[in-house]
Formats: structure tokens, C-alpha cells, sequence
């Protein structure tokens, strides 16, 4: 791994030699020594085989994980040092997030699950509706806005949630296999979705084991047993990644 | 941060939205606050019909036990106390000890058994409430002129195969020959008589001495029971009152709290146990809630909940449950107690400040139910509920 960078004004993320271990026994190091910077409107794609520590590295980025090791920055501001609810405030403030489930809620429509993503924010509720159907606008599921998630497709259940995620206005973008559970066609709408509406200042870090995708996107890092590397790596000539089956 | 508002209407429609999961919730304090109101209800039906259907004959009666030197002038002293309508001597002759009875005037024959023997005066046989099936009573005339007469309880006249006071029959006690006058069908006390034989104080007299302690029957008006038991030994046994007990029937205002008392310690272990089970329904039904809603936490606390906001939210659903139960569980229990009330022919009794307060006895369980999952929920990391 190279050197820590010399932050710059427009660096979001910064990590300098982070790690994460999980109490086992022998202890699993999930992370090693990951030194990396994201800065304010970048597309970045991490490969890496299941298990390598890829998903891991996504929720230390958001706020979902905390390193046991290293130093990790949000804008400047180092996480280790913050509390849970300092933390969660950040998180709300500053990630969105694209799973590989859609993870809506059966019981409410389109509109009212993009506006969970909004409700820990101080929004008033005409706020909240207006920016969740502009974001179910800006991925053409204006028509759906009243549908519940069991009469839509899985396609858009998962824009759907790229909606969620884009109605909370996120400064970084995170994408853990958004097109995982998806098949080639519906797979390359989404992605083209969530590339074509984010906007420039918006960082995007996506988790993929799809090379095709991988290949479209201006940076690489690869992840192999926690360590963390600049490029495609090993992975350049590969298709799909092992554990990356479509359905 | 969200606020409270909107924290109500998320649980509102997490509520509304699942109507499944919400009356299996729910049904616990259905079932607890119904249980508590229809017992509530009942209880207080109960306790009005008590008071207002108390045995009168009971509550006017005082019996007085004294020596075998009691007579009827005693007796006649006591029966000019005001407030006395009616009394008379009794006692059981013999101490009753069952004496040799034979039909006819023989000592011994196919037909002999053994009976009790109760000396009762004229004027008890009225106070004990006494009613003929054949023939008459005997008078004190009878006694005062030795006539050898008896009644017979209809117990014992069966066991005689006397069907009928018609022609007067004889009968034979431990060797006095006595003419049977009447047959004695019930009495509101003193039933046990109707086992036996009962005979005028002369005649017991005769059958045994007189050695027998004396029973003082009497009868009074509504009220003056407790009274005419202090006031009674003096005038029994003027010389020697302490000789003379007086059995006297409970003050009925003592006697209607310790029936509401005894009703109300009822009632509160049942309300308990009722309550107890609606918490641990609520408990158990949340807590596999939240097992099934991980990753539904998980993604609301990646999007910014705090594990405050999370714990508010299961135990805001819980109360709304809980209330939700609280409702249905009191009108439920309204609808009972006026059901068995009126079948029971009892004036329905509800206390209203409890009915109004079901509601929110609901909430109370539903919020302690809730808090141990809320906190459960609380707990979880964001990352583990999402990778459940």
C-alpha cells in the first residue's frame, strides 16, 4: 500500500492504515492496514472474491462497522473518537446506501419507503414527500409511487432503494452489490440509473463481483484477505469474480 | 432527529399496516384487560346482589345458650324486650343422644329405630319456622295440662312409614307412649329436628329429666339483632347472666365488607394473573417481532435512527397494542358482566373510572412489555442486523 495522502480539500474519506479484527479465536482479520483516500464526486468500484474483507471495508467507510485499528476520517473529522450518537448523526448527514437487498419495507409504498430514509432528518412531512417523489422521478418510478414492494419487480425495488438512497442527498454513495440479486438486463438499468443521477459532488464507492461493471468504473481497488490494493490486481482478465453467480 | 410526532405516526402505521401482528399482540391484553373488567364488574354485581338478597331470616335470629334451669317465664321476660317478635325454649333431649322410637304403644317391635329427641316450647316451634304437612302443632295448653303428644319430623315419620297425623298414631320413646299430633315438613331452622321427634317441655321432662342445657330461639325485627344478643342474657338469667351465651348473626355492615373483601382480594389475583399473562403475550410477541424485523432495524439505523429512536419505536407500537388491547379488552368486558349480570337477574355494576382507565392500563403493560425487546433492538449493530 502506498503512503497516507496528504489530505486535500476535497477528500471526503481518508484512511491510514486501518484494520478490523473480529475476536476469534484464532482472531480474524478482516482488514489490514487499508491506506486510502476517496475524494468529493469520485466513482470508485472495490472487487475483490466473497469473503476477501470487500463488505467489511464498505461498513468501516459507512459508519456501519468501526475500525480496531488505524485512522479513519470523514471530512477531517476522525470517527474513533466520536460517539454512537455523533456517529449515527454523521451516518444520516453524510452516507447513502444501496445494498444488495432492497430491504423495503413490505407493509409501506414506493414513496413512504424512500421517506423512512428521510425521517431521522429534521424535514417536515410535505419536505419529506416532495424530495421522496422527486427521487422516485429522477429513477422513472413516478407511476409506482403507491405500489407496494410485493407488486413491483426486483428491478425496481432496488431503484426503489437507489431512490431512498438519493432522497437523503448523500455526500458519499455507498453501493454494496446493488445489482447483486439481478439479472444482466435489469442489472445494467440500474447501474445506469445510479451512474447516470449522481450528482458531481456525490462520491460513489460500489462493491462489486461483476468485472464487466467493474471495468466501466474510473478507479479500482482490489481486496484480497483484508489487504487492500490500487488497481484491478489478479482480477483483470477475470469475467465474474467467484461468488458473483447472476440469478 | 425525528421527533415524538413522528415517531407516533410511524408506530401508528406499523400498527395499521399489519393488522396480523397487531391482534396477535393485542390479544394478551384483550384478554388481560377483559379478565380484569369482567371480574371488576362482577364483583361489584356480586357484592349489590349479596347486600340485597341477605338471608333476612338469618340476620333477625339470636340464639341464646343457658342452663337447664331456663324456663318459660325466662323466656317470656326475654319476649318483652322491644325489638323481640317471637321466642321460645329448645334443646335437645338427651344431649341428643338418638333414643329407642317404636310405632305403637308397645316398647319393642319390628318397627324400632333410633331418633333424636328435640324438647321445643309452642311458642319456638313458631319461632324456628315451622310448617305442618299433616295434623297441628301442640299448644301450651297441652303442655300445661301434660297431654303426652309429639310431632314428628318428616325425616323420622318416613323412617316410621308415618305418612299422616290422621287418627293419631302412637309412638313408643325410650318406654313413654306419646300420641303423634302433626308431622313437621321444614323448618328454617333447627332442620336437623326433622330427623326426629319433637316433644313439649313436659313431656321431655319426662322422657329423660330435666338435665338437658336450654337453647333460647329468638326472633327479631330487621336491625335489632345485635342489641336484643347484648341485652338478652339479663333477661334470661338475671342473677347468673354470664351464664347465659347469646350466638348473635353478624352486623350486616361488617358482614357486607367482608364479602366485598373477600371478593376484592379475588379480584385483584385474578386481575393480576390476567394482566400477567396480557405482558408476557405483548413480551413474548414483541421480542419475536423484533427477531423478525432485524434487518428492517438494520436499515433504519443506517440511514440515521439512533438506538434511542429505535427503542421509542417498539415500545410506541407496543403502547398503541397495548391501548389497542386496553379498548377491545373493556368493552369486551362490559358486554360480559352485562350478560351474566342480567342472566344471573343481578343490577349490572361497573365502575366506570376503571372502564375509562382500561385504555391505559393497556398502554402501561404495553410500554413495560415493550421496553426489554425496545432495548433488545436498541442493541443492535446496524451491520449484524443487516447481515441477518
Amino acid at each position: 500500500m502506498s503512503a497516507a495522502p496528504a489530505p486535500r480539500e476535497h477528500e471526503v474519506l481518508t484512511l491510514t492504515g486501518v484494520g478490523r479484527t473480529y475476536p476469534a479465536s484464532p482472531p480474524v482479520h478482516a482488514l489490514r492496514d487499508v491506506t486510502f483516500s476517496v475524494q468529493a464526486g469520485e466513482v470508485l468500484g472495490i472487487i475483490g472474491r466473497s469473503g476477501s474483507g470487500k463488505s467489511t471495508l464498505l461498513n468501516v467507510l459507512g459508519l456501519l462497522d468501526l475500525p480496531t485499528s488505524g485512522d479513519y476520517r470523514v471530512e477531517g473529522e476522525r470517527v474513533g473518537s466520536l460517539s454512537d450518537r455523533e456517529q449515527t448523526a454523521l451516518r444520516a448527514r453524510f452516507f447513502g446506501f444501496v445494498f444488495q437487498e432492497s430491504f423495503l419495507l413490505p407493509s409501506l409504498s414506493a414513496q413512504e419507503n424512500v421517506e423512512l430514509g428521510l425521517r431521522p432528518r429534521r424535514l417536515t412531512p410535505g419536505e419529506r414527500r416532495e424530495r421522496a417523489i422527486d427521487a422516485l422521478a429522477v429513477v422513472g418510478l413516478s407511476h409506482r409511487r403507491r405500489f407496494l414492494p410485493g407488486k413491483m419487480s426486483g428491478g425496481e425495488c432496488q431503484r426503489v432503494a437507489i431512490a431512498r438512497a438519493l432522497a437523503q442527498r448523500p455526500r458519499v454513495l455507498l453501493c454494496d452489490e446493488p445489482t447483486g440479486n439481478l439479472d444482466e438486463r435489469t442489472s445494467s438499468e440500474v447501474l445506469q440509473t445510479l451512474i447516470d443521477n449522481q450528482p458531481d459532488d456525490v462520491a460513489v464507492v460500489m462493491v462489486t463481483h461483476d468485472m464487466g461493471i467493474a471495468r466501466t468504473l474510473p478507479r479500482l481497488l482490489s481486496v484480497r484477505d483484508g489487504v487492500v490494493s490500487e488497481g484491478p490486481g489478479e482480477f483483470l482478465e477475470a469475467e465474474t469474480l467467484p461468488g458473483g453467480e447472476r440469478p | 432527529m425525528s421527533g415524538l410526532g413522528s415517531a407516533l405516526s410511524e408506530a401508528v402505521t406499523s400498527i395499521v399496516r399489519q393488522p396480523v401482528r397487531t391482534l396477535l399482540c393485542a390479544l394478551g391484553t384483550v384478554v388481560a384487560v377483559g379478565a380484569f373488567t369482567t371480574t371488576n364488574g362482577l364483583t361489584e354485581s356480586a357484592s349489590n346482589a349479596v347486600s340485597a338478597s341477605f338471608n333476612e331470616l338469618r340476620a333477625t335470629t339470636v340464639e341464646f345458650q343457658g342452663p337447664s334451669t331456663l324456663s318459660d317465664a325466662d323466656v317470656a321476660q326475654l319476649a318483652r324486650l322491644r325489638g323481640v317478635t317471637r321466642a321460645g325454649l329448645v334443646w335437645d333431649v338427651d344431649q341428643q343422644q338418638p333414643l329407642p322410637v317404636v310405632v305403637g304403644p308397645t316398647t319393642s317391635g319390628p318397627s324400632q329405630t333410633q331418633l333424636s329427641v328435640t324438647a321445643m316450647s309452642p311458642s319456638a316451634l313458631a319461632a324456628v319456622g315451622s310448617v305442618l304437612s299433616s295434623g297441628r302443632f301442640y299448644d301450651t295448653g297441652a303442655d300445661l295440662r301434660h297431654q303426652m303428644v309429639a310431632l314428628l319430623g318428616s325425616g323420622a315419620a318416613a323412617q316410621l312409614g308415618i305418612s299422616s297425623a290422621l287418627g293419631d298414631p302412637a309412638i313408643n320413646v325410650s318406654g313413654v307412649v306419646l300420641t303423634v299430633v302433626g308431622i313437621v315438613s321444614s323448618s328454617q331452622q333447627e332442620s336437623q329436628a326433622l330427623l326426629g321427634v319433637i316433644v313439649p317441655p313436659y313431656v321431655a321432662g319426662v322422657i329423660t329429666g330435666n338435665h338437658d342445657p336450654r337453647r333460647v330461639i329468638a326472633r327479631t325485627v330487621p336491625g335489632a339483632a345485635q342489641l336484643i344478643g347484648r341485652e338478652g342474657p339479663a333477661e334470661l338469667d338475671p342473677y347468673q347472666p354470664g351464664l347465659v351465651t347469646a350466638e348473635v348473626p353478624p352486623n350486616p355492615n361488617a358482614l357486607r365488607s367482608q364479602v366485598q373483601a373477600s371478593l376484592s382480594t379475588l379480584l385483584r389475583v385474578l386481575s393480576l394473573a390476567g394482566l400477567g399473562i396480557g405482558f408476557l403475550v405483548i413480551a413474548a410477541v414483541t421480542i419475536m417481532s423484533v427477531a423478525q424485523r432485524r434487518s428492517e432495524i438494520g436499515l433504519r439505523r443506517a440511514v440515521g435512527y439512533g438506538r434511542l429512536e429505535i427503542a421509542r419505536l417498539i415500545v410506541l407500537e407496543a403502547a398503541g397494542v397495548g391501548m389497542l388491547g386496553g379498548i377491545l379488552g373493556a368493552s369486551i368486558g362490559v358486554l360480559a358482566t352485562a350478560e351474566i349480570a342480567s342472566n344471573d337477574h343481578w343490577t349490572p355494576v361497573m365502575n366506570t373510572t376503571l372502564v375509562l382507565a382500561a385504555p391505559f392500563l393497556g398502554v402501561a403493560v404495553g410500554i413495560l412489555a415493550g421496553s426489554y425487546p425496545a432495548l433488545r433492538a436498541a442493541r443492535i449493530t446496524p451491520m449484524a442486523a443487516l447481515r441477518s
